[in-house]
């Protein structure tokens, strides 16, 4: 019997910086980044110090860049509550204690046509899949966020790779004017208006964008606003459960259902494209499934939720797809579009 | 198990006894795992192994299966956290086909933990878990809401403790553990009745029921509204709760609430608890149980403690 527990050696913090608005950079020096540190898999960080329980729960944050030679770890992270802000004022020398990498990463395949979705710092997971990926087949990424800030450092790094880059901004100070998912029909030939009338409206979309991970904190002085999106968000969520419920039992449903995407003004795709890749707002994956789901092109969502262990043992990470429950942290963060329902 | 295995500081010193007697139960070690802490045992694996503990408990089996409370199921607050999973499990019969054989896997003992949501429940469960041998004993989770009574909790009256424990005892022949819920005004009152209906062990105790606001968005953070409190923070009420029940009942106790080392898991032991169960901190690292199992060998060398039942209840003056 062995006894050895096979926990990872805490990460010494080799630099934490300031890289946009609220983004910071952090590269960890760890023991072994093998081959099982793959795109799409997560790190459980402990920020409080060993003898204190304070933040209690780990956070978990993406493998952002991974350097396998010198083994560091870059996480990308944004300051949106307590644990991060600690995560911020951490320097250089300072170790930090992880598990990982947790979770199921994304498929690697080669020769294929892709297209990345990110939406503001749901990019971060994108960027080591692109890399990886960039080699064997043809990428175009869709970067969307608010302003053209918050795209800018991932505009940067993307561009190192050979990949094609499209940004949408809300207020245009950036490539796109609009949505990235008003971008992806665009690249997609498929009708801008469609989105309007279906209920995920263009404005929700866009006040989810980049607040996803801020409007926790930020202060809401539109209340009326705020709640309304979420009233829609959460319509729109049964609304969902339900297409997806009657689809298998009952084709006559599923039929007029087709014909209702199809009356909402999408119009017959295009481009070519064999796989899809998406990060971001919760409001913003469900109008990538849906156009997923419409054309029939397979793809693969990174979700987040709230993490106890992250390791699959409390159940706190649960998401609802077509196989019932599934943990976050377990059976994902990585999905196939087709089986989440959002 | 050889302490060999453990990173324990050798001295010449005789190694400790570690063995505790609870009632039937016979445990190598004291420290046990909390249920919904530690799965089903395997998930950790990568981490640790289960088979070092004196016993493992697993996640709360109810006879249908439940799919659980909406998101967020979990929420931080001052050295502690919340939850409201809801007893998300695959029900009864699934767990027998899937489940109960690769439990019969660990050479540790394993623990069931049964809920019900009415006293029939709990008479289901524990006929139909009765044959396998793969279970070392049943933990009665009283803390959940009996839905025959409005939603109060079975837990927070003394007559329904009684009957469910009598009911359980009636058809389970091996060790029957009733674990409290900490949601009482008198601790003693339901550790009473547990005693009278017949059962083995106490454990204690189960989450305290909060909850959490979030001011920005005017909305709860759990998606069920409240949810149990667990972690440091409970640390004290556990330990009083563990003392009082001790002082009053002639009833072997597991005892919990915000073990995070073995300072803490030695503390409920000199309050008069013969064992431990280690419930958030596996959540926070794996390999916690482990950790504190090492933390109170040592302690046995230091303070040269041949026999670690000598500490249970020994609290000085
Ligand atoms: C698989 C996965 C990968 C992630 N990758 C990244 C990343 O690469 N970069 C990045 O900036 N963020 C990422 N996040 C989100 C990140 O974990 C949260 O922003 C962070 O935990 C917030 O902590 P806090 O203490 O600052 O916030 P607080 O709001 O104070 O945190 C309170 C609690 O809520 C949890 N929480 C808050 N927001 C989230 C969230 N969006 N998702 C999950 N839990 C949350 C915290 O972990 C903590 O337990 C990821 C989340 C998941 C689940
Ligand atoms: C995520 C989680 C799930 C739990 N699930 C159960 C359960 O299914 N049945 C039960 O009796 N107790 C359950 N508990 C309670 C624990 O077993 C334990 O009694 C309690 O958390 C106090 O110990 P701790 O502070 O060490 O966690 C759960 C606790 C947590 C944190
Ligand atoms: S975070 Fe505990 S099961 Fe996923």
């Amino acid at each position: 019997m062995n006894i050895e527990k096979k926990k990872p050696k805490p990460a010494e913090i080799l630099e934490n910086k300031k890289v946009g608005t609220d983004y910071y950079l952090m590269k960890l020096k760890t023991d072994n980044i093998d081959e099982k540190w793959t795109p799409g898999r997560f790190v459980h960080l402990k920020i409080s110090t060993p003898q204190t329980y304070d933040p209690l729960l780990r956070r978990p944050f993406s493998l952002f860049d991974i350097d396998r030679k010198n083994n560091i770890l870059s996480l990308l992270y944004c300051v949106v509550g307590r644990g991060t802000k600690i995560m911020s004022r951490l320097v250089s020398g300072e170790k930090l204690d992880f598990l990982g990498p947790l979770g199921q990463g994304f498929s690697l395949p080669e020769g294929k046509t892709i297209l990345a979705v990110g939406g503001g710092m749901g990019t971060a997971p994108l960027f080591l899949l692109c890399r990886e990926l960039a080699f064997q087949n043809s990428i175009t990424l869709i970067l969307g966020g608010n302003l053209c800030t918050d795209v800018e450092f991932f505009k940067h790094r993307f561009g190192e790779l050979d990949i094609d880059i499209k940004i949408a901004t809300m207020d245009g100070s950036c490539g796109y004017k609009g949505t990235a998912v008003d971008l992806m029909k665009k690249h997609l030939g498929v009708n801008k208006d469609s989105i309007s009338k279906e209920p995920t409206s263009e404005q929700t979309i866009s006040k989810n964008l980049n607040n996803k991970r801020t409007n926790d904190k930020k202060p809401n002085n539109k209340r009326t606003n705020n709640k309304q999106p979420n009233k829609k968000e959460s319509n729109q969520k049964e609304k969902n459960n339900k297409e997806s419920g009657s689809k298998e039992p009952n084709r006559e449903e599923s039929i007029i259902q087709e014909k209702k995407v199809k009356d909402a003004g999408f119009i017959e795709q295009k481009k070519k494209l064999d796989f899809l890749y998406t990060c971001g707002p919760e409001i913003m994956l469900s109008a990538v499934k849906k156009i997923s789901d419409h054309f029939g092109i397979p793809g693969e969502v990174s979700l987040e939720e709230r993490m106890g262990c992250g390791i699959g043992i409390c159940l706190s990470c649960v998401c609802d797809t077509q196989n019932g429950n599934q943990r976050v942290c377990k059976e994902g963060p990585i999905f196939r579009l087709q089986e989440v329902i959002l | 198990m050889s302490n060999d295995e453990l990173s324990i500081d050798h001295t010449a010193k005789n190694e400790p006894d570690l063995r505790v007697r609870l009632g039937p139960l016979q445990l190598k070690n004291p420290v046990l795992t909390a249920s919904g802490t530690f799965g089903y045992g395997d998930e950790v694996r990568d981490f640790m192994d289960p088979n070092v503990l004196g016993a493992i408990t697993v996640k709360g089996l109810t006879v249908e299966p439940t799919s659980g409370n909406k998101t967020p199921r979990i929420a931080e607050t001052p050295a502690g956290m919340l939850n409201s999973i809801g007893l998300e499990n695959p029900g009864l019969e699934k767990f027998i086909e899937e489940k109960i054989e690769l439990l019969g896997e660990f050479s540790t003992e394993v623990l069931v933990n049964i809920s019900g949501h009415s006293v029939e429940d709990f008479i289901i469960l524990s006929e139909r878990l009765a044959p396998f041998e793969e279970i070392a004993g049943l933990e009665v989770n009283v803390s959940c809401p009996n839905i025959d009574k409005g939603g109060m909790a079975f837990g927070t009256d003394p007559d329904l403790v009684y009957e469910i424990t009598r009911k359980v005892k009636a058809r389970y022949d091996g060790p029957v553990i009733v674990k409290l819920s900490p949601n009482v005004t008198d601790i003693v009152e339901m550790a009473q009745a547990a005693d009278e209906g017949g059962a083995d062990i106490l454990s204690l105790i189960n989450t305290l029921l909060g909850m959490a606001i979030n001011v920005q968005k005017r909305e709860t953070v759990l998606g069920n509204t409240m949810g149990g409190l667990s972690g440091p923070a409970v640390k004290p009420v556990a330990l009083r709760m563990v003392y009082e029940v001790a002082e009053a009942i002639d009833l072997p106790l597991i005892g919990m609430g915000g073990i995070m080392n073995s300072e803490d898991a030695l503390e409920f032991l000199l309050a008069g608890a013969s064992a431990v169960s280690v419930g958030t901190a596996n959540l926070i690292d794996p390999a916690a149980s482990v950790n504190i199992l090492e933390g109170i060998i040592n302690y046995c060398y230091e303070q040269e403690i041949d026999d670690i039942n000598s500490i249970i209840g020994a609290l000085k003056g």
